[in-house]
Protein backbone atom coordinates (compact mmCIF):
# COMPACT_ATOMS: atom_id res chain seq x y z
CA UNK A 1 0.00 0.00 0.00
CA UNK A 2 1.35 3.36 -0.96
CA UNK A 3 -0.87 5.33 1.37
CA UNK A 4 0.73 5.57 4.75
CA UNK A 5 -0.78 6.76 7.96
CA UNK A 6 0.66 10.19 8.58
CA UNK A 7 1.33 9.40 12.18
CA UNK A 8 -0.03 7.50 15.11
CA UNK A 9 -2.41 10.25 16.24
CA UNK A 10 -4.28 10.39 12.96
CA UNK A 11 -4.37 6.61 12.98
CA UNK A 12 -5.94 6.61 16.44
CA UNK A 13 -8.46 9.28 15.39
CA UNK A 14 -9.66 7.14 12.51
CA UNK A 15 -10.26 4.13 14.71
CA UNK A 16 -11.88 6.26 17.41
CA UNK A 17 -14.27 7.80 14.89
CA UNK A 18 -15.36 4.39 13.62
CA UNK A 19 -15.79 3.02 17.12
CA UNK A 20 -18.00 5.97 18.02
CA UNK A 21 -20.27 5.07 15.10
CA UNK A 22 -20.29 1.41 16.08
CA UNK A 23 -21.20 2.34 19.64
CA UNK A 24 -24.42 3.83 18.33
CA UNK A 25 -25.20 1.29 15.62
CA UNK A 26 -24.73 -1.61 18.00
CA UNK A 27 -26.70 -0.01 20.83
CA UNK A 28 -30.14 -1.29 19.74
CA UNK A 29 -28.75 -4.80 19.29
CA UNK A 30 -27.04 -4.66 22.68
CA UNK A 31 -30.04 -3.30 24.57
CA UNK A 32 -32.35 -5.79 22.89
CA UNK A 33 -30.22 -8.69 24.13
CA UNK A 34 -29.65 -7.29 27.62
CA UNK A 35 -33.23 -6.32 28.33
CA UNK A 36 -34.57 -9.59 26.91
CA UNK A 37 -33.27 -11.34 30.05
CA UNK A 38 -34.71 -8.93 32.61
CA UNK A 39 -38.03 -8.75 34.38
CA UNK A 40 -39.76 -5.41 34.80
CA UNK A 41 -38.22 -4.62 38.19
CA UNK A 42 -34.69 -5.25 36.97
CA UNK A 43 -35.49 -3.21 33.91
CA UNK A 44 -36.71 -0.27 35.96
CA UNK A 45 -33.68 -0.40 38.22
CA UNK A 46 -31.02 -0.80 35.59
CA UNK A 47 -31.83 -1.22 31.89
CA UNK A 48 -28.21 -0.87 30.76
CA UNK A 49 -26.21 -3.80 32.10
CA UNK A 50 -26.85 -7.53 32.24
CA UNK A 51 -27.75 -8.65 35.71
CA UNK A 52 -28.46 -12.00 37.37
CA UNK A 53 -30.90 -13.69 37.73
CA UNK A 54 -31.51 -14.10 34.03
CA UNK A 55 -35.12 -14.60 33.08
CA UNK A 56 -34.92 -17.14 30.28
CA UNK A 57 -38.64 -17.61 30.59
CA UNK A 58 -39.05 -14.37 28.62
CA UNK A 59 -37.94 -16.31 25.58
CA UNK A 60 -40.59 -18.95 26.13
CA UNK A 61 -43.25 -16.22 26.21
CA UNK A 62 -41.74 -14.48 23.18
CA UNK A 63 -41.70 -17.77 21.29
CA UNK A 64 -45.32 -18.35 22.17
CA UNK A 65 -46.24 -15.06 20.49
CA UNK A 66 -44.18 -15.20 17.32
CA UNK A 67 -42.71 -18.70 17.00
CA UNK A 68 -45.20 -19.97 14.44
CA UNK A 69 -44.93 -16.71 12.47
CA UNK A 70 -41.30 -17.43 11.68
CA UNK A 71 -42.23 -20.22 9.30
CA UNK A 72 -44.72 -17.99 7.46
CA UNK A 73 -42.23 -15.16 7.11
CA UNK A 74 -39.45 -17.46 5.97
CA UNK A 75 -41.70 -19.06 3.37
CA UNK A 76 -42.83 -15.71 1.95
CA UNK A 77 -39.34 -14.17 2.04
CA UNK A 78 -37.52 -17.05 0.35
CA UNK A 79 -40.19 -17.80 -2.25
CA UNK A 80 -40.46 -14.14 -3.22
CA UNK A 81 -36.70 -13.73 -3.45
CA UNK A 82 -36.12 -16.96 -5.38
CA UNK A 83 -38.79 -16.30 -7.98
CA UNK A 84 -37.90 -12.61 -8.28
CA UNK A 85 -34.23 -13.32 -8.97
CA UNK A 86 -34.80 -16.19 -11.40
CA UNK A 87 -37.01 -14.13 -13.67
CA UNK A 88 -35.00 -10.92 -13.18
CA UNK A 89 -31.76 -12.63 -14.27
CA UNK A 90 -33.44 -13.64 -17.51
CA UNK A 91 -34.91 -10.18 -17.98
CA UNK A 92 -31.60 -8.48 -17.24
CA UNK A 93 -29.83 -10.86 -19.64
CA UNK A 94 -32.25 -9.82 -22.35
CA UNK A 95 -31.55 -6.12 -21.82
CA UNK A 96 -27.80 -6.54 -21.40
CA UNK A 97 -27.12 -8.83 -24.34
CA UNK A 98 -29.66 -7.96 -27.02
CA UNK A 99 -30.73 -4.80 -28.72
CA UNK A 100 -34.08 -5.89 -30.07
CA UNK A 101 -36.71 -3.66 -31.63
CA UNK A 102 -38.62 -2.30 -28.63
CA UNK A 103 -35.86 -3.04 -26.10
CA UNK A 104 -35.58 0.59 -25.08
CA UNK A 105 -39.29 0.98 -24.60
CA UNK A 106 -39.52 -2.18 -22.52
CA UNK A 107 -36.62 -1.05 -20.35
CA UNK A 108 -38.32 2.31 -19.85
CA UNK A 109 -41.46 0.45 -18.74
CA UNK A 110 -39.46 -1.20 -15.98
CA UNK A 111 -37.57 1.91 -14.94
CA UNK A 112 -40.72 3.99 -14.65
CA UNK A 113 -41.89 1.63 -11.94
CA UNK A 114 -38.97 2.67 -9.72
CA UNK A 115 -40.57 6.11 -9.55
CA UNK A 116 -44.03 4.84 -8.72
CA UNK A 117 -44.86 5.08 -5.02
CA UNK A 118 -45.95 1.76 -3.59
CA UNK A 119 -48.48 3.53 -1.43
CA UNK A 120 -50.25 4.93 -4.49
CA UNK A 121 -50.69 1.42 -5.77
CA UNK A 122 -51.87 -0.08 -2.52
CA UNK A 123 -55.58 0.42 -3.08
CA UNK A 124 -55.86 -0.90 -6.65
CA UNK A 125 -53.45 -3.75 -5.82
CA UNK A 126 -55.63 -4.72 -2.92
CA UNK A 127 -58.65 -4.74 -5.23
CA UNK A 128 -56.76 -6.82 -7.80
CA UNK A 129 -55.61 -9.40 -5.28
CA UNK A 130 -59.12 -9.73 -3.88
CA UNK A 131 -60.62 -10.26 -7.31
CA UNK A 132 -57.94 -12.87 -8.08
CA UNK A 133 -59.06 -14.69 -4.95
CA UNK A 134 -55.69 -14.15 -3.28
CA UNK A 135 -56.99 -12.30 -0.24
CA UNK A 136 -55.80 -14.00 2.92
CA UNK A 137 -53.16 -15.94 1.00
CA UNK A 138 -49.38 -15.76 1.10
CA UNK A 139 -49.39 -15.71 -2.68
CA UNK A 140 -50.76 -12.18 -2.73
CA UNK A 141 -47.58 -11.09 -0.93
CA UNK A 142 -45.31 -13.28 -3.04
CA UNK A 143 -46.63 -12.33 -6.48
CA UNK A 144 -46.89 -8.66 -5.57
CA UNK A 145 -43.41 -8.72 -4.10
CA UNK A 146 -41.92 -10.41 -7.16
CA UNK A 147 -43.44 -7.82 -9.48
CA UNK A 148 -42.45 -4.89 -7.28
CA UNK A 149 -38.82 -5.99 -7.12
CA UNK A 150 -38.27 -6.39 -10.86
CA UNK A 151 -37.37 -2.79 -11.70
CA UNK A 152 -34.49 -2.36 -9.25
CA UNK A 153 -33.20 -5.91 -9.63
CA UNK A 154 -33.16 -5.80 -13.42
CA UNK A 155 -31.51 -2.37 -13.36
CA UNK A 156 -28.64 -3.54 -11.16
CA UNK A 157 -28.17 -6.92 -12.85
CA UNK A 158 -28.20 -5.42 -16.32
CA UNK A 159 -25.24 -3.17 -15.48
CA UNK A 160 -23.40 -6.16 -14.16
CA UNK A 161 -24.11 -8.54 -17.03
CA UNK A 162 -23.05 -5.90 -19.57
CA UNK A 163 -19.55 -5.98 -18.07
CA UNK A 164 -19.08 -9.73 -18.47
CA UNK A 165 -16.49 -10.30 -21.24
CA UNK A 166 -17.89 -11.36 -24.61
CA UNK A 167 -15.41 -14.27 -24.90
CA UNK A 168 -17.16 -16.20 -22.18
CA UNK A 169 -20.47 -16.08 -24.01
CA UNK A 170 -18.76 -16.97 -27.32
CA UNK A 171 -17.19 -20.02 -25.72
CA UNK A 172 -20.55 -21.35 -24.65
CA UNK A 173 -22.07 -20.55 -28.01
CA UNK A 174 -19.32 -22.42 -29.92
CA UNK A 175 -20.01 -25.44 -27.77
CA UNK A 176 -23.57 -25.22 -29.03
CA UNK A 177 -24.99 -23.94 -25.77
CA UNK A 178 -28.36 -22.27 -25.80
CA UNK A 179 -29.22 -18.95 -24.21
CA UNK A 180 -30.21 -20.73 -21.01
CA UNK A 181 -26.79 -22.41 -20.98
CA UNK A 182 -25.17 -19.00 -21.25
CA UNK A 183 -27.18 -17.77 -18.31
CA UNK A 184 -26.51 -20.83 -16.19
CA UNK A 185 -22.81 -21.33 -16.99
CA UNK A 186 -21.65 -17.74 -17.46
CA UNK A 187 -24.00 -15.18 -15.94
CA UNK A 188 -24.85 -17.00 -12.73
CA UNK A 189 -21.25 -17.84 -11.70
CA UNK A 190 -19.87 -14.45 -12.77
CA UNK A 191 -22.62 -12.45 -11.12
CA UNK A 192 -22.91 -14.56 -7.99
CA UNK A 193 -21.78 -11.86 -5.51
CA UNK A 194 -24.27 -9.38 -6.88
CA UNK A 195 -27.06 -11.94 -7.11
CA UNK A 196 -26.36 -12.87 -3.50
CA UNK A 197 -26.38 -9.22 -2.45
CA UNK A 198 -29.66 -8.56 -4.22
CA UNK A 199 -31.11 -11.69 -2.64
CA UNK A 200 -30.16 -10.54 0.84
CA UNK A 201 -31.55 -7.06 0.26
CA UNK A 202 -34.78 -8.58 -1.03
CA UNK A 203 -35.13 -11.01 1.87
CA UNK A 204 -34.62 -8.17 4.33
CA UNK A 205 -37.15 -6.03 2.49
CA UNK A 206 -39.76 -8.80 2.67
CA UNK A 207 -38.86 -9.46 6.29
CA UNK A 208 -39.48 -5.81 7.13
CA UNK A 209 -42.67 -5.35 5.14
CA UNK A 210 -45.60 -4.98 7.46
CA UNK A 211 -48.05 -3.07 5.30
CA UNK A 212 -48.69 -5.84 2.78
CA UNK A 213 -49.32 -8.54 5.40
CA UNK A 214 -51.48 -6.12 7.39
CA UNK A 215 -53.70 -5.59 4.36
CA UNK A 216 -53.75 -9.02 2.76
CA UNK A 217 -53.69 -11.49 5.63
CA UNK A 218 -56.69 -11.90 7.88
CA UNK A 219 -56.00 -15.17 9.72
CA UNK A 220 -53.52 -14.77 12.52
CA UNK A 221 -52.32 -18.28 11.68
CA UNK A 222 -50.96 -16.95 8.37
CA UNK A 223 -49.55 -13.74 9.78
CA UNK A 224 -45.87 -12.78 9.51
CA UNK A 225 -43.36 -11.64 12.11
CA UNK A 226 -43.45 -7.92 11.41
CA UNK A 227 -47.19 -7.68 12.05
CA UNK A 228 -46.98 -9.98 15.05
CA UNK A 229 -44.34 -7.70 16.58
CA UNK A 230 -46.51 -4.69 15.90
CA UNK A 231 -49.45 -6.30 17.72
CA UNK A 232 -47.16 -7.44 20.51
CA UNK A 233 -45.92 -3.89 21.01
CA UNK A 234 -49.41 -2.44 20.80
CA UNK A 235 -51.52 -4.56 23.08
CA UNK A 236 -49.05 -5.23 25.84
CA UNK A 237 -49.20 -4.02 29.37
CA UNK A 238 -45.54 -3.51 28.77
CA UNK A 239 -43.40 -6.36 29.94
CA UNK A 240 -40.18 -5.13 28.40
CA UNK A 241 -38.22 -8.32 28.85
CA UNK A 242 -40.75 -10.46 27.02
CA UNK A 243 -41.07 -7.84 24.30
CA UNK A 244 -37.31 -7.75 23.71
CA UNK A 245 -37.11 -11.53 23.80
CA UNK A 246 -39.72 -11.55 21.05
CA UNK A 247 -37.64 -9.07 19.05
CA UNK A 248 -34.57 -11.23 19.49
CA UNK A 249 -36.36 -14.35 18.30
CA UNK A 250 -37.56 -12.40 15.28
CA UNK A 251 -33.94 -11.57 14.44
CA UNK A 252 -32.63 -15.13 14.63
CA UNK A 253 -33.39 -16.22 11.05
CA UNK A 254 -31.68 -13.10 9.72
CA UNK A 255 -28.70 -13.77 11.99
CA UNK A 256 -28.40 -17.29 10.60
CA UNK A 257 -28.66 -16.01 7.05
CA UNK A 258 -25.97 -13.42 7.64
CA UNK A 259 -23.64 -15.96 9.19
CA UNK A 260 -23.63 -17.80 5.87
CA UNK A 261 -23.84 -14.89 3.47
CA UNK A 262 -21.83 -12.14 5.15
CA UNK A 263 -18.77 -12.56 2.92
CA UNK A 264 -20.87 -12.70 -0.23
CA UNK A 265 -22.73 -9.58 0.81
CA UNK A 266 -19.65 -7.54 1.66
CA UNK A 267 -17.95 -8.70 -1.55
CA UNK A 268 -21.03 -7.93 -3.67
CA UNK A 269 -21.49 -4.40 -2.39
CA UNK A 270 -17.76 -3.70 -2.34
CA UNK A 271 -17.45 -4.82 -5.94
CA UNK A 272 -19.63 -1.92 -6.96
CA UNK A 273 -23.06 -3.48 -6.84
CA UNK A 274 -24.69 -0.28 -7.91
CA UNK A 275 -23.13 1.72 -10.69
CA UNK A 276 -23.96 5.02 -12.31
CA UNK B 1 -21.28 -6.08 -26.64
CA UNK B 2 -24.92 -6.54 -27.11
CA UNK B 3 -26.24 -8.39 -30.13
CA UNK B 4 -27.98 -5.94 -32.42
CA UNK B 5 -31.10 -7.37 -33.97
CA UNK B 6 -32.83 -5.45 -36.71
CA UNK B 7 -36.51 -5.86 -37.50
CA UNK B 8 -35.63 -8.03 -40.52
CA UNK B 9 -33.86 -10.64 -38.42
CA UNK B 10 -36.75 -10.99 -36.01
CA UNK B 11 -37.84 -14.15 -37.80
CA UNK B 12 -34.89 -15.96 -36.22
CA UNK B 13 -34.50 -13.97 -33.07
CA UNK B 14 -38.06 -13.65 -31.78
CA UNK B 15 -37.65 -16.35 -29.10
CA UNK B 16 -35.25 -13.99 -27.33
CA UNK B 17 -38.29 -11.99 -26.26
CA UNK B 18 -39.36 -14.96 -24.18
CA UNK B 19 -36.54 -14.10 -21.75
CA UNK B 20 -38.19 -10.86 -20.79
CA UNK B 21 -41.72 -12.18 -21.13
CA UNK B 22 -42.19 -13.45 -17.58
CA UNK B 23 -40.96 -10.32 -15.77
CA UNK B 24 -42.93 -8.23 -18.23
CA UNK B 25 -46.16 -10.15 -17.69
CA UNK B 26 -45.61 -9.96 -13.94
CA UNK B 27 -45.25 -6.17 -13.90
CA UNK B 28 -48.08 -5.69 -16.40
CA UNK B 29 -50.48 -7.63 -14.20
CA UNK B 30 -49.32 -6.68 -10.72
CA UNK B 31 -47.96 -3.17 -11.28
CA UNK B 32 -49.32 -1.60 -14.45
CA UNK B 33 -52.86 -2.90 -14.22
CA UNK B 34 -53.30 -1.46 -10.70
CA UNK B 35 -51.62 1.78 -11.76
CA UNK B 36 -54.01 2.07 -14.68
CA UNK B 37 -56.96 1.16 -12.50
CA UNK B 38 -55.87 3.71 -9.89
CA UNK B 39 -55.50 6.41 -12.52
CA UNK B 40 -59.06 5.82 -13.75
CA UNK B 41 -60.35 6.06 -10.20
CA UNK B 42 -58.89 9.53 -9.73
CA UNK B 43 -62.11 10.65 -11.38
CA UNK B 44 -64.37 8.61 -9.14
CA UNK B 45 -65.56 8.46 -5.63
CA UNK B 46 -64.78 4.86 -4.83
CA UNK B 47 -65.23 2.69 -1.76
CA UNK B 48 -62.44 0.35 -2.86
CA UNK B 49 -64.95 -2.22 -3.97
CA UNK B 50 -68.00 -1.98 -6.19
CA UNK B 51 -69.55 1.37 -5.31
CA UNK B 52 -68.18 4.08 -7.54
CA UNK B 53 -69.49 7.39 -8.69
CA UNK B 54 -68.02 9.57 -11.43
CA UNK B 55 -67.02 12.93 -9.97
CA UNK B 56 -64.93 14.33 -12.82
CA UNK B 57 -62.18 16.54 -11.49
CA UNK B 58 -63.74 16.59 -8.02
CA UNK B 59 -60.77 14.86 -6.40
CA UNK B 60 -58.36 17.25 -8.10
CA UNK B 61 -60.25 20.25 -6.71
CA UNK B 62 -60.21 18.57 -3.36
CA UNK B 63 -56.43 18.16 -3.54
CA UNK B 64 -56.02 21.85 -4.37
CA UNK B 65 -58.03 22.85 -1.31
CA UNK B 66 -56.65 20.26 1.09
CA UNK B 67 -54.38 22.32 3.33
CA UNK B 68 -53.41 19.25 5.35
CA UNK B 69 -52.07 17.66 2.19
CA UNK B 70 -49.96 20.69 1.26
CA UNK B 71 -48.63 20.84 4.81
CA UNK B 72 -47.69 17.19 4.48
CA UNK B 73 -45.58 18.01 1.44
CA UNK B 74 -43.85 20.59 3.62
CA UNK B 75 -43.17 17.89 6.20
CA UNK B 76 -41.74 15.55 3.60
CA UNK B 77 -39.63 18.46 2.36
CA UNK B 78 -38.16 18.77 5.85
CA UNK B 79 -37.42 15.04 5.86
CA UNK B 80 -35.68 15.20 2.48
CA UNK B 81 -33.53 18.13 3.62
CA UNK B 82 -32.72 16.36 6.86
CA UNK B 83 -31.82 13.18 5.01
CA UNK B 84 -29.50 15.20 2.80
CA UNK B 85 -27.51 16.16 5.89
CA UNK B 86 -27.75 12.63 7.17
CA UNK B 87 -25.72 11.51 4.15
CA UNK B 88 -22.65 13.26 5.57
CA UNK B 89 -21.86 10.77 8.34
CA UNK B 90 -22.01 7.68 6.09
CA UNK B 91 -19.73 9.39 3.55
CA UNK B 92 -17.31 10.33 6.30
CA UNK B 93 -17.45 6.80 7.69
CA UNK B 94 -16.66 5.35 4.27
CA UNK B 95 -13.73 7.73 3.73
CA UNK B 96 -12.27 7.01 7.15
CA UNK B 97 -12.76 3.28 6.65
CA UNK B 98 -11.01 3.57 3.30
CA UNK B 99 -8.00 5.07 5.04
CA UNK B 100 -7.73 2.24 7.54
CA UNK B 101 -4.73 0.59 5.97
CA UNK B 102 -4.46 -2.61 7.93
CA UNK B 103 -6.35 -5.01 5.68
CA UNK B 104 -7.55 -7.24 8.46
CA UNK B 105 -8.90 -4.34 10.47
CA UNK B 106 -10.48 -2.94 7.34
CA UNK B 107 -12.32 -6.19 6.65
CA UNK B 108 -13.53 -6.54 10.23
CA UNK B 109 -14.77 -2.94 10.22
CA UNK B 110 -16.71 -3.58 7.03
CA UNK B 111 -18.33 -6.64 8.58
CA UNK B 112 -19.21 -4.57 11.62
CA UNK B 113 -21.21 -2.21 9.48
CA UNK B 114 -23.22 -5.15 8.22
CA UNK B 115 -23.95 -6.88 11.53
CA UNK B 116 -26.59 -4.41 12.82
CA UNK B 117 -28.59 -5.21 9.67
CA UNK B 118 -29.63 -8.49 11.31
CA UNK B 119 -31.97 -6.49 13.50
CA UNK B 120 -35.25 -6.46 11.58
CA UNK B 121 -36.41 -2.95 10.71
CA UNK B 122 -39.54 -3.45 12.79
CA UNK B 123 -37.36 -4.15 15.82
CA UNK B 124 -35.18 -1.17 14.96
CA UNK B 125 -38.22 1.14 14.85
CA UNK B 126 -39.71 -0.27 18.01
CA UNK B 127 -36.35 0.11 19.78
CA UNK B 128 -36.32 3.76 18.81
CA UNK B 129 -39.88 4.11 19.95
CA UNK B 130 -38.79 2.72 23.28
CA UNK B 131 -35.88 5.18 23.20
CA UNK B 132 -38.43 8.02 23.10
CA UNK B 133 -40.87 6.41 25.52
CA UNK B 134 -41.81 9.13 28.06
CA UNK B 135 -41.72 7.13 31.31
CA UNK B 136 -39.12 4.40 31.08
CA UNK B 137 -37.55 5.38 27.73
CA UNK B 138 -33.81 5.64 27.26
CA UNK B 139 -33.68 9.29 26.27
CA UNK B 140 -35.56 10.63 29.29
CA UNK B 141 -33.54 8.31 31.54
CA UNK B 142 -30.31 9.74 30.16
CA UNK B 143 -31.55 13.31 30.59
CA UNK B 144 -32.59 12.54 34.16
CA UNK B 145 -29.26 10.89 34.94
CA UNK B 146 -27.40 13.91 33.59
CA UNK B 147 -29.59 16.27 35.56
CA UNK B 148 -30.88 18.06 32.46
CA UNK B 149 -34.45 17.42 33.51
CA UNK B 150 -35.86 16.77 36.97
CA UNK B 151 -36.37 13.20 38.14
CA UNK B 152 -40.12 13.58 37.97
CA UNK B 153 -40.20 15.45 34.70
CA UNK B 154 -41.52 13.69 31.62
CA UNK B 155 -40.86 14.84 28.09
CA UNK B 156 -43.36 13.57 25.54
CA UNK B 157 -41.00 13.29 22.59
CA UNK B 158 -43.55 11.86 20.20
CA UNK B 159 -46.74 13.56 21.36
CA UNK B 160 -45.51 17.12 21.65
CA UNK B 161 -46.29 19.08 18.50
CA UNK B 162 -42.97 20.94 18.59
CA UNK B 163 -40.80 17.92 19.31
CA UNK B 164 -42.36 15.24 17.17
CA UNK B 165 -40.76 16.14 13.82
CA UNK B 166 -37.25 16.68 15.27
CA UNK B 167 -37.64 13.37 17.11
CA UNK B 168 -38.57 11.59 13.89
CA UNK B 169 -35.60 13.19 12.13
CA UNK B 170 -33.17 12.22 14.85
CA UNK B 171 -34.37 8.61 15.04
CA UNK B 172 -31.84 6.19 13.66
CA UNK B 173 -28.79 8.25 14.62
CA UNK B 174 -26.03 8.04 13.31
CA UNK B 175 -27.97 7.04 10.19
CA UNK B 176 -25.22 4.81 8.92
CA UNK B 177 -26.30 1.78 6.95
CA UNK B 178 -24.15 -0.95 5.47
CA UNK B 179 -25.68 -0.41 2.04
CA UNK B 180 -24.65 3.24 1.75
CA UNK B 181 -21.23 2.88 3.34
CA UNK B 182 -20.18 -0.12 1.26
CA UNK B 183 -21.31 1.56 -1.94
CA UNK B 184 -19.28 4.68 -1.19
CA UNK B 185 -16.39 2.43 -0.25
CA UNK B 186 -16.62 0.67 -3.62
CA UNK B 187 -16.28 4.06 -5.28
CA UNK B 188 -13.31 5.00 -3.14
CA UNK B 189 -11.57 1.73 -3.89
CA UNK B 190 -11.74 2.50 -7.60
CA UNK B 191 -9.55 5.57 -7.15
CA UNK B 192 -6.13 4.65 -8.54
CA UNK B 193 -3.16 4.67 -6.14
CA UNK B 194 -1.09 7.05 -8.28
CA UNK B 195 -3.62 9.85 -7.82
CA UNK B 196 -3.07 9.56 -4.09
CA UNK B 197 0.68 9.57 -4.64
CA UNK B 198 0.43 12.71 -6.77
CA UNK B 199 -1.65 14.38 -4.06
CA UNK B 200 0.90 13.41 -1.40
CA UNK B 201 3.73 14.86 -3.46
CA UNK B 202 1.75 18.09 -3.82
CA UNK B 203 1.57 18.13 -0.06
CA UNK B 204 -2.24 18.03 0.07
CA UNK B 205 -3.65 17.35 3.52
CA UNK B 206 -6.47 14.91 4.23
CA UNK B 207 -9.15 17.61 4.14
CA UNK B 208 -7.97 18.93 0.80
CA UNK B 209 -7.69 15.41 -0.59
CA UNK B 210 -11.27 14.75 0.46
CA UNK B 211 -12.79 17.88 -1.09
CA UNK B 212 -10.69 18.10 -4.24
CA UNK B 213 -10.24 14.45 -5.04
CA UNK B 214 -12.20 11.83 -3.16
CA UNK B 215 -15.60 13.53 -3.12
CA UNK B 216 -15.59 14.40 -6.85
CA UNK B 217 -14.46 10.86 -7.67
CA UNK B 218 -17.26 9.20 -5.73
CA UNK B 219 -19.96 11.53 -7.04
CA UNK B 220 -21.39 8.60 -9.06
CA UNK B 221 -22.09 6.72 -5.85
CA UNK B 222 -23.26 9.82 -4.04
CA UNK B 223 -25.71 10.49 -6.82
CA UNK B 224 -27.08 6.96 -6.76
CA UNK B 225 -27.62 7.14 -3.04
CA UNK B 226 -29.10 10.61 -3.41
CA UNK B 227 -31.67 9.44 -5.96
CA UNK B 228 -32.55 6.38 -3.91
CA UNK B 229 -32.80 8.56 -0.81
CA UNK B 230 -35.08 11.13 -2.44
CA UNK B 231 -37.41 8.54 -3.96
CA UNK B 232 -37.42 6.60 -0.72
CA UNK B 233 -38.07 9.60 1.52
CA UNK B 234 -40.90 11.04 -0.56
CA UNK B 235 -42.66 7.70 -0.61
CA UNK B 236 -41.94 6.73 2.95
CA UNK B 237 -44.69 6.86 5.52
CA UNK B 238 -44.20 3.60 7.41
CA UNK B 239 -41.79 5.19 9.88
CA UNK B 240 -44.27 7.91 10.77
CA UNK B 241 -47.00 5.29 11.05
CA UNK B 242 -44.90 3.18 13.40
CA UNK B 243 -43.81 6.07 15.59
CA UNK B 244 -46.97 8.11 15.97
CA UNK B 245 -49.66 5.96 14.40
CA UNK B 246 -52.15 6.58 11.65
CA UNK B 247 -53.13 10.04 12.92
CA UNK B 248 -49.67 11.44 12.19
CA UNK B 249 -48.94 12.71 15.68
CA UNK B 250 -50.54 15.59 17.60
CA UNK B 251 -53.00 17.32 15.26
CA UNK B 252 -51.53 15.22 12.44
CA UNK B 253 -48.55 17.55 12.37
CA UNK B 254 -46.12 14.86 11.20
CA UNK B 255 -48.38 13.49 8.46
CA UNK B 256 -46.56 12.79 5.22
CA UNK B 257 -48.36 12.38 1.87
CA UNK B 258 -48.01 8.59 1.91
CA UNK B 259 -49.66 8.44 5.31
CA UNK B 260 -52.51 10.60 4.00
CA UNK B 261 -53.05 8.17 1.10
CA UNK B 262 -53.20 5.31 3.57
CA UNK B 263 -55.49 7.15 5.95
CA UNK B 264 -57.91 8.50 3.35
CA UNK B 265 -58.20 5.15 1.60
CA UNK B 266 -58.14 2.53 4.29
CA UNK B 267 -59.60 4.38 7.29
CA UNK B 268 -62.00 6.82 5.72
CA UNK B 269 -62.86 4.71 2.68
CA UNK B 270 -62.09 7.50 0.20
CA UNK B 271 -60.23 5.27 -2.23
CA UNK B 272 -60.68 7.59 -5.21
CA UNK B 273 -59.11 10.46 -3.32
CA UNK B 274 -56.32 8.14 -2.13
CA UNK B 275 -55.57 7.24 -5.75
CA UNK B 276 -55.48 10.92 -6.72
CA UNK B 277 -53.03 11.84 -3.96
CA UNK B 278 -50.93 8.79 -4.83
CA UNK B 279 -50.72 9.89 -8.44
CA UNK B 280 -49.68 13.37 -7.36
CA UNK B 281 -46.94 11.76 -5.31
CA UNK B 282 -45.78 9.89 -8.40
CA UNK B 283 -45.59 13.12 -10.41
CA UNK B 284 -43.57 14.81 -7.66
CA UNK B 285 -41.15 11.87 -7.52
CA UNK B 286 -40.77 11.95 -11.28
CA UNK B 287 -40.01 15.70 -11.28
CA UNK B 288 -37.45 15.46 -8.49
CA UNK B 289 -35.67 12.52 -10.10
CA UNK B 290 -35.57 14.46 -13.34
CA UNK B 291 -34.15 17.56 -11.62
CA UNK B 292 -31.64 15.40 -9.81
CA UNK B 293 -30.50 13.78 -13.05
CA UNK B 294 -30.16 17.13 -14.71
CA UNK B 295 -28.32 19.10 -12.05
CA UNK B 296 -26.28 16.62 -10.06
CA UNK B 297 -23.76 15.75 -12.74
CA UNK B 298 -21.00 13.24 -12.37
CA UNK B 299 -17.52 13.82 -13.65
CA UNK B 300 -16.36 10.91 -15.73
Amino acid sequence: MARQGRNNISEICKHAFLWCIYAFTFLPLYLMLVISLKDNQQFARNPWLPEAPFHWVNYAVGWHHIGDKIFNTTFVAFTTTGLALIIAVMGAFFFARYKMPGSKFLFFLFMLLMMYPGVANMVPSFKLMTSLGLYNSHWALILGGVAASQAFTIYVLRNFIEDIPQDLFDAVEIDGGSVLHQIWHVVVPMAMPIIGTLAILRIIAVWNNFVGPLLYLRDSKLQVIAVALLHLEGEYTKNWGELMAGYTIASIPLIIMFLFCMRLFVRGLSAGAVKG
Amino acid sequence: MAVEVSAGKLKYYWPVYLLVAIPLVMVLIFSYYPIFNGFIHIFYEWDGDTVEEYVGLGNVYKIMHDTDLWKSFGVVGIFVLANLFKMIIPIMAAVVLHHVINERANYIYRIMFVIPMVVPAMVFFLMWKYFYEPNAGVLNEILRACGVIKATEIIQWLSNSVLVIPSLVFAGFPWVGAFGVLIYLAGLQNIPEDIYEAAEIDGAGPVRIFWKMELPLIMTQVRINLILMIIGTIQQWQNVYLFVGESGGPNGIASVPGLIVFREAFSRGLFGYGCAVGFLLFLVTLCLTFINNKFVRTKK
